[in-house]
Formats: C-alpha cells, structure tokens, sequence
C-alpha cells in the first residue's frame, strides 16, 4: 500500500512542476499504479535501500534512482535495480 | 525480493482485489538542470516523528493521512518510530533508519557533489492509507505546497 501513498504524492508533485523518483517493492503494483518515475528493488518491504548498516548498497539503490531523472518522458518509466554480484 | 508469490494468501488475496488508483494520465516534468545544481526534497513513509510530535494513529480505521515535517539536518537515529505495527518488518530500520529515511546518504552525496543541496523539510508519512480520498484531496497537494515553498527542483520518495 505504501507503493500506491508515494506514487500518488509524486503524481501531485509532478503536477506542481517538481520531476520525481522513487523506489517501488512490487512490480504488479507499480504497473497498475503507474508512477511517474520508479526503480523497482528486489529487497522486501521495510528494506527499501537494500541493508541496514550497508551504506554502499543504499547509495548504489539511490543512484540508480535518480538515475531515473535521465530517462525520457512520457512516462511511466519503471526501471529494475541492476544488482552487483555479491549484494545477496 | 518481494513477489506476489512470496506473500501470504491473505495479503496476496488483497492486493489482488483492492482496487488501485491508476495514475492517468501520468504527470511528467522533465528536470529544469542536473541533480549535482538542484535541490533535493524528501518523502518517506515509515511513520517517523520527531520525539517531540504528536505520534501517527495509523490504526485509525480509515488510517492518519497527515504529516510531520522533520528537519533534514538531523541525524535520523532521533527520530521515533511511531506506529510500530506497520505492516513490515521494521528489524531494519530499528538498526539502520538510513534504510528508509536516508539522510546520511543524503548528505554523503551533497558532500561529493553529485546533489546540489538537500531541502530543509523533509515529509514523513504514515499508514496503509486504502482509502486515499483525503491523500489525493489534501496531503498531496499540501505536500506539493511546502516543496514549492521550499524551492524543491526534485524530489524523492521512499516507500516502507
């Protein structure tokens, strides 16, 4: 559910001017939901940047989540987190 | 990795009858200049306050579609988590609240260059929210209103 909150607000946001990105847990949701810009993330809800106490991994998550902002529009663009060898 | 197989048939029999908001048609706005000159704002979504505000009541029947406002040049360890029982695992965030409210990487980035500068307001949210009316009516636009406010040029939401 959480999916659907953050996708709505960044709906607004997007209407307001200001471009968005966020991270999505469930690939179904998100194509039913459609935000605008998402990184669908193989981690479980509660773990959206990955690890806790793993800083290189929740960077490597933001990244690729603002690498997002390169994409072109329309959207919804929804993008699946590269994962590296070895992060799990 | 969360897949609708891996959820309980109980969860899995909801998410698949609720019926979702489609987002349509879907708002897009190019960004104005890079990430590395913008200001970034902030949206999570793990029912964080800070200890002197008043907590969320997400066991609401029709869930806390409010917010707080919280200070993104504090460390995110102060912050208390208010509704516990949130349908995730919340062993994470009790070790590392970076993994949802990620200010330290955050600034991490704004130190290297790659973020312009962070807002000052970050926006937490709380709860399963299924009946989303007072979300897309009021919180969203108000959200929407304190970015602009705040000179937001992008933002990022983090779901729990």
């Amino acid at each position: 559910m959480c999916n659907q909150t953050v996708s709505l607000v960044a709906a607004e946001l997007e209407r307001a001017g200001i471009p968005t990105v966020t991270q999505v847990f469930l690939r179904e949701i998100a194509e039913k939901v459609r935000p605008p810009r998402a990184l669908w993330v193989p981690f479980d809800h509660g773990y959206p940047l990955g690890e806790p106490g793993n800083p290189t991994l929740q960077t490597d998550v933001l990244r690729q989540t603002f690498a997002l902002l390169d994409e072109d529009g329309p959207g919804p663009v929804l993008k699946e987190f590269e994962a590296e060898d070895g992060w799990w | 990795m969360t897949t609708m197989e891996k959820l309980s048939p109980e969860l899995r029999g909801f998410l698949t009858l609720y019926k979702w908001v489609r987002i349509d048609p879907v708002p897009w706005v190019a960004p104005a200049k890079p990430l590395a000159e913008s200001k970034l704002g902030l949206v999570v979504h793990a029912c964080m306050t800070m200890p002197e505000q008043p907590p969320f009541h997400a066991e609401l029947p029709d869930n806390d579609p409010s917010i707080r406002i919280v200070p993104s040049d504090i460390d995110p360890r102060v912050l208390v988590n208010t509704y516990p029982g949130q349908g995730f695992d919340h062993a994470g965030l009790q070790e590392d609240p970076n993994l949802l409210i990620p200010l330290d990487r955050l600034r991490e980035m704004v130190a290297d260059g790659e973020i312009g500068e962070l807002g000052s307001r970050v926006v937490s949210l709380c709860g399963h929210l299924t009946k989303p009316k007072v979300l897309i009516e009021e919180t969203a636009p108000e959200i929407a209103r304190i970015f602009v406010e705040d000179g937001i040029e992008v933002a990022l939401l983090v779901p729990a």
